[in-house]
């Protein structure tokens, strides 16, 4: 009897041993025999993750997330996970965090950066360690749409504000002057239309002409090929190779002249350098002339002086026996 | 008149005072069973008769109040969550409610009536017909005799019979969930996981264990504590399955309070 209560309490305890062990397993997501390895990821933030939340690849489960760690400088939060052995990861492999649902479960999920290349992943200086990056969840998205709100109240307001009932009728009024301006525009084209009729029709009379014009000019290009032919051209080309020598030589001829006259223009720049400086001397009454001019009465005396003079020069030449006396011996 | 008036602070004062000394012989009791403790030889040979009595032959009432649990705890998640909250979180909440709350809870009340009432009626008996004194005489320690392999086998059995609880608990879940709801297996499965700890099932063996020292400690005491004629027996069985349960009570608040924060 004894011997049989201890079977029977024994097989219980390793009933509920097995149960609780594997169920504990199972629950885990567990599974005995699967060789894992396991990855690390790097982020700036994890949100809800903890251990035990799937990894996915591809939306495939493939592990779990097995710890979660603040890095010792508090500047990152690693993340290690173990995952089914053996798989092979796309090239330049990141990991993106985020909500599973709307209920608080988490996931991360494996990707290749080129999948979603405008998140800021959080590299590693250990290449071994994958880059993250972690999705807002739906409380922050309910800030920013809350955000958006506001931003669209206010922008509601403001509209409110302008469009006023003034507003509204101009804008009517000037749907009816937009109406307005359509029909004249329509009537306007219409009557374009007809004009452009008449171009066009002229236009086509002048292409004629102008068919007509270029046969002709045809003929006078034939006669000019057949000038050709008969050397008249060449005779000609002779010619103008000779007025081209001779404005040739007129050209040098011109040059030197060029030259010559900017040598002149220096003397002259010169020149009329020195009058300015006299002319500047005489303004301001420095020397004899400039005394002159600015003196009236020394020019009064001097024009008196000179009707003197002449009158004398006039008398010497009349009676020069007067002032002139020679005598050889 | 004077007597009329002095005597609802006559019943304070003796309530608190037989609430002292209850606190006083429930500790002196327990010394004598941490003393009985050492007599391994003693209590030894009795210990898998006590496991099979208090935990094998308690499965069936334990497993029957899971299954229950896990079918109605399936069908009110299923209620309450319509519309709003996807179904797979029957799953979680039947994994959660069963294996930190109502597996341990349950069981151990269950256990309590079961259990508390048959080890304080036996001993009790054995105290008022003076069997007791019997062991004493032939120089047996009665509390390593009668009260040690009860409670040792109470702490190592409890939660054997609460692992089994919360699988069957969570297997009628399951069943319920397909079944009768619209939810596939693997979508409960998922549910099961998706914030499944093992810590979870650490924290149901540990309230599990402390109910059975309860229990069984509550019981033996009860049971000693027996004098009088059949009549205290009965009283006596009576007060360990109602303290019983109210230890369980506390003790499961005092666990949540201490391990869940």
């Amino acid at each position: 009897m004894k011997r049989r209560q201890e079977v029977l309490v024994g097989a219980t305890i390793l009933g509920a041993l097995l149960l609780g062990i594997g169920g504990t397993l199972w629950l885990k997501g567990k599974h005995l025999g699967t060789q894992e390895s396991q990855i690390s990821a790097r982020f700036r933030e994890i949100g809800l993750l903890a251990p035990g939340n799937p990894v996915k690849m591809r939306g495939v489960p493939i592990g779990k997330v097995e710890s979660v760690e603040l890095e010792p400088n508090g500047d990152a939060v690693l993340v290690t996970m173990s995952v089914k052995e053996g798989l092979h990861f796309p090239r330049d492999p990141v990991v993106l965090v985020a909500p599973k649902s709307m209920f608080g479960d988490w996931q991360a999920e494996v990707f290749p950066r080129s999948a979603f290349p405008q998140y800021d992943y959080l590299e590693s200086p250990d290449r071994h360690v994958l880059p993250g990056f972690t999705l807002p969840d739906m409380s922050r998205l309910t800030v920013v749409a809350d955000q958006i709100a506001r931003n669209l109240a206010v922008l509601t307001d403001r509209f409110g504000i302008a469009f006023t009932e003034e507003t509204a009728m101009n804008i009517r009024e000037a749907i009816d002057n937009i109406q307005e301006v359509s029909s004249k525009l329509t009537t306007l084209v219409s009557t374009q239309q007809k004009t452009l009729e008449t171009v066009g029709g002229n236009l086509e009379q002048t292409s004629r002409s102008l068919g007509a014009a270029a046969s002709v000019a045809e003929r006078a290009f034939a006669q000019i090929d057949t000038s050709v032919g008969h050397g008249e051209l060449k005779n000609m080309i002779g010619d103008m190779r000779r007025s081209a020598a001779r404005l040739d030589s007129i050209s040098a001829v011109l040059v030197a002249s060029t030259r010559q006259m900017k040598a002149t223009m220096g003397v002259a720049d010169t020149a009329f350098r020195a009058v300015a400086a006299v002319a500047g001397s005489v303004q301001r009454g420095q020397g004899t002339l400039g005394q002159l001019v600015r003196d009236t009465v020394l020019y009064s005396q001097l024009v008196d002086t000179n009707a003197q003079l002449q009158a004398l020069i006039r008398d010497i030449k009349l009676n020069p026996k007067r002032y002139i006396n020679v005598k050889v011996f | 008149m004077q007597r009329t008036l002095t005597a609802p602070l006559a019943w304070v004062g003796r309530s608190a005072t037989d609430v002292a000394a209850s606190f006083g012989r429930f500790g002196s009791f327990s010394l004598r069973v941490a003393r009985g403790g050492r007599d391994l030889g003693t209590w030894g040979g009795l210990l898998a008769t006590q496991m099979a009595r208090l935990g094998v032959q308690s499965l069936p009432i334990a497993l029957f109040v899971a299954a229950f649990t896990g079918i109605v705890l399936a069908l009110q998640a299923s209620y309450t969550f319509t519309g709003a909250v996807p179904l797979y979180f029957v799953g979680v909440l039947v994994q959660k409610t069963m294996i930190l709350e109502l597996g341990p809870v349950l069981t151990g009340l269950a256990l309590a009536g079961r259990v508390g009432a048959n080890i304080a009626a036996e001993i009790g008996t054995m105290k008022v017909t003076e069997q007791v004194d019997a062991l004493e005489t032939l120089a047996y320690d009665p509390f390593a005799y009668l009260a040690v392999p009860r409670i040792v086998a109470g702490i190592i059995m409890f939660p054997v019979v609460v692992v089994f609880a919360d699988a069957i608990g969570v297997l009628g879940g399951w069943i319920t969930a397909v079944s009768l709801l619209d939810l596939s297996t693997p979508e409960f499965v998922r549910g099961l996981q998706l914030f499944f700890k093992p810590f979870d099932v650490q924290f149901s063996l540990i309230k599990a264990a402390s109910f059975g020292l309860t229990v069984t400690s509550v019981g033996c005491f009860f049971g000693f504590g027996t004098t009088g004629g059949a009549e205290a027996v009965g009283r006596s069985t009576t007060e360990a399955v109602v303290a019983g349960s109210m230890a369980i009570l506390v003790l499961d608040a005092f666990w949540a309070a201490a391990l869940l924060r």
